[in-house]
């Protein structure tokens, strides 16, 4: 029986402890806007590698059920990844590497003009860039394992589940950057006329999958215009798939946010990681 | 209760009433790093002709400032900074009128982004052919010091002018300090009010008010710390009221704990009908405006000086007054000036052993 061998490595670097926010709130007799932003000015990196094999243990007398379970939740200024994995009794290996840069130095601003015929602009600009790249091979063949994964960048949105894997082989690279944002507000005495919350950058996520069992992958692209009736920012574009039994996957997702440039990223994270003689054939 | 009750019910209704028919646009920013929290309202109505504002925000800073230029009227903005050790400024002002009116606001709220540092905000205002104009600035601490600038212009027709107004506030958590100055403000009523409390009781304050008529070169200032609070018209004060009055009292308050009835005060004032008054340096024998309350000392005093012009119809007296524990009760004296008379120095001071009220007036 061999054991699970772990090598982490965390690199962490902050120009200044505690997050910074700032929010605004634009409110008519007949209808309100608001914005929450919060982030802050450091570096983290992170290297993992773990191998080995899920197994049970003797514990003061008692046998503990062979179990694996990881969770991972960073980001900053509404850029995020969230990771869970939970297997049992199997053949397990994962390297991961991570990288989050975010800087919150830069001041906010805010131009409100109201013109002679009622009309009212708002205009926020904010200036706090945040670049998210994480990459992860994962090899494992046992009793069950489930994957979830998720990312976000600014109400922008990749995802897939793989659940009741008896056999999963997954590498995934994700990029994500944020220049800036800005924001444009149209509105009268009344009522809030036009919105458009615009971040400029983009997200970049492509993943290859061997795996059995339940596979869910999902994306999401949202409109920059606010939906002030309903309140909520809609989707220009969504998609979700869930496939059953035995399958592979490659997935290619590029979003760019408010802009039209959309150039791939050769550099994604997923080609940064090792050679791991795997083979998702 | 049930004056309490019509009281809410009155308030409640006046409320309503004053939200009916009245179309209005209010934007809030807010920002913090954790140690200390900004945040700015402005309220927009249908009677704001035009504005135009830039807000720049630096949450890391613990900063926040803001430009403003406006025609029409402005129902009300405020900014507030709040920080971790219970400091908070607060700055507040409207601008109420019609077309014509106009003008230009400025503020700044900082802090220290320290644990036990300090907050404070700054504003100016400049307002135009208005009916009325309120601005307010006011600091506290977590140890119960407070201290507050307010400035009232109101006119019936559209003749309210405030002209280079700027009023700071501050908190530290030993001291709370609030000042207001303005290069003229003129209306049909004119009210400064500078005053400053400490969490003993104890209150200094600065008070001038008047009517058709116009005040320049008014500044005033106030603090308060533990057992000390202390009030000041640092500059000479023009006071030009043809038609109107005008004015000027200093006010000490030494609060006892164990009964109030027993406080200590002092006060002095001078007050003018119809005619010119200046205060403190045109009058190189006169005092300083000062209100001083000290509980450590034992001690309040109010000290006042003018001199005048007065019109054929008009009237000007001095008054002063104290009251003091080991007397229990209070005196009080009022000098009227007699023709010819154009000066008035003004004392009152009580503490343990050294009580007095006492004028002086001039030829």
């Amino acid at each position: 029986m061999r054991s699970l061998l772990v090598a982490l490595v965390l690199i962490f670097f902050s120009s200044d402890a505690g997050s910074v926010y700032w929010s605004s709130t634009v409110s008519t007799d007949s209808s309100s806007w608001s914005i929450y932003r919060q982030s802050d000015t450091f570096q983290f990196e992170q290297h993992g590698y773990v191998e080995g094999t899920i197994s049970s243990i003797e514990f003061k007398g008692r046998t503990l059920p062979p179990y694996l379970s990881c969770s991972s939740d960073f980001g900053s200024n509404d850029v995020h990844l969230q990771e869970r994995i939970a297997a049992r009794e199997g053949s397990y290996r994962s390297e991961d590497m991570s990288e989050l840069k975010s800087s919150a130095d830069a001041e906010i601003t805010k131009n409100t003009t109201k013109f002679p015929s009622g009309l009212y602009t708002i205009d926020y600009e904010e200036e706090w860039p945040v670049f998210l790249g994480a990459g992860r091979l994962l090899a494992y063949q046992g009793e069950n394992i489930n994957y979830r994964d998720y990312a976000e960048n600014n109400r922008d949105s990749v995802g897939s589940n793989f659940l009741y894997s008896k056999r999963l082989l997954r590498l995934r690279g994700l990029d994500m950057h944020l220049e800036k944002m800005n924001i444009s507000i149209l509105a009268d005495d009344n009522s809030l006329q036009h919105i458009e919350v615009m971040p400029i950058g983009n997200l970049s996520y492509k993943m290859d999958a061997n795996a059995t069992g339940i596979a869910d992958l999902y994306y999401r692209k949202t409109a920059s215009q606010y939906d002030i009736k309903h309140k909520i920012y809609p989707a220009l574009s969504e998609g979700w798939e869930r496939y059953y039994g035995s399958f592979k996957i490659h997935r290619q997702i590029l979003m760019n946010l408010s802009s039209l440039d959309l150039a791939i990223d050769n550099q994604s994270m997923s080609c940064c990681l090792g050679n791991t003689g795997e083979t998702l054939n | 209760m049930k004056f309490f009750k019509a009281a809410v019910f009155v308030i409640t209704a006046l409320a309503l009433l004053s939200a009916v028919g009245f179309c209005k646009l209010s934007v809030t920013v807010s920002c913090g790093n954790g140690f200390s929290d900004e945040s700015s309202t402005v309220t927009y109505g249908e009677d704001t002709i035009s504005a135009s504002q830039k807000l720049v925000a630096d949450p890391r800073g613990g900063e926040m400032s803001n430009h403003f230029n406006f025609q029409g009227s402005l129902p009300g903005a405020s900014s507030t900074c709040t920080d971790s050790g219970g400091n908070q400024v607060y700055l507040y002002r409207m601008v109420s009128g019609t077309q014509s009116t106009h003008g230009s606001w400025d503020w700044s709220i900082t802090s220290s982004s320290l644990p036990g540092g300090w907050v404070q905000g700054e504003l100016w205002l400049n307002a135009y052919n208005a009916k009325l104009i309120r601005a307010e600035s006011s600091a506290s601490n977590s140890e119960g010091d407070k201290a507050r600038s307010t400035a009232t212009i109101s006119s019936i027709s559209i003749v309210s002018n405030l002209d280079n107004y700027y009023t700071k506030a501050y908190a530290d958590p030993y001291t709370a300090s609030t000042a207001q100055s303005a290069t003229s403000a003129k209306g049909d009523t004119i009210n400064f009010d500078t005053y400053a409390t400490n969490k003993e009781g104890d209150m200094a304050e600065s008070y001038t008010s008047g009517t058709n008529g116009e005040v320049k070169s008014y500044s005033a200032k106030a603090y308060s710390k533990w057992q000390e609070a202390y009030a000041e018209l640092d500059k000479t004060m023009q006071a030009n009221v043809p038609s109107g009055s005008i004015m000027q009292k200093m006010y000490a308050l030494k609060y006892d704990l164990a009964s109030p009835r027993y406080n200590d005060r002092s006060e002095s004032k001078e007050y003018l009908k119809s005619g010119y008054m200046l205060t403190k340096s045109a009058n190189p024998n006169g005092y300083a405006d000062t209100a001083y309350a000290s509980k450590y000392y034992d001690i309040t005093s109010a000290y006042s000086s003018a001199d005048f012009t007065r019109n054929p119809n008009g009237v000007a007296y001095s008054f002063a007054s104290y009251s003091n524990k080991p007397l229990g009760g209070s005196v009080s004296q009022t000098v009227y000036a007699p023709n010819g008379i154009s000066s008035f120095n003004s004392f009152s001071l009580t503490g343990p052993g050294q009580i007095g009220s006492e004028q002086v007036v001039k030829l």
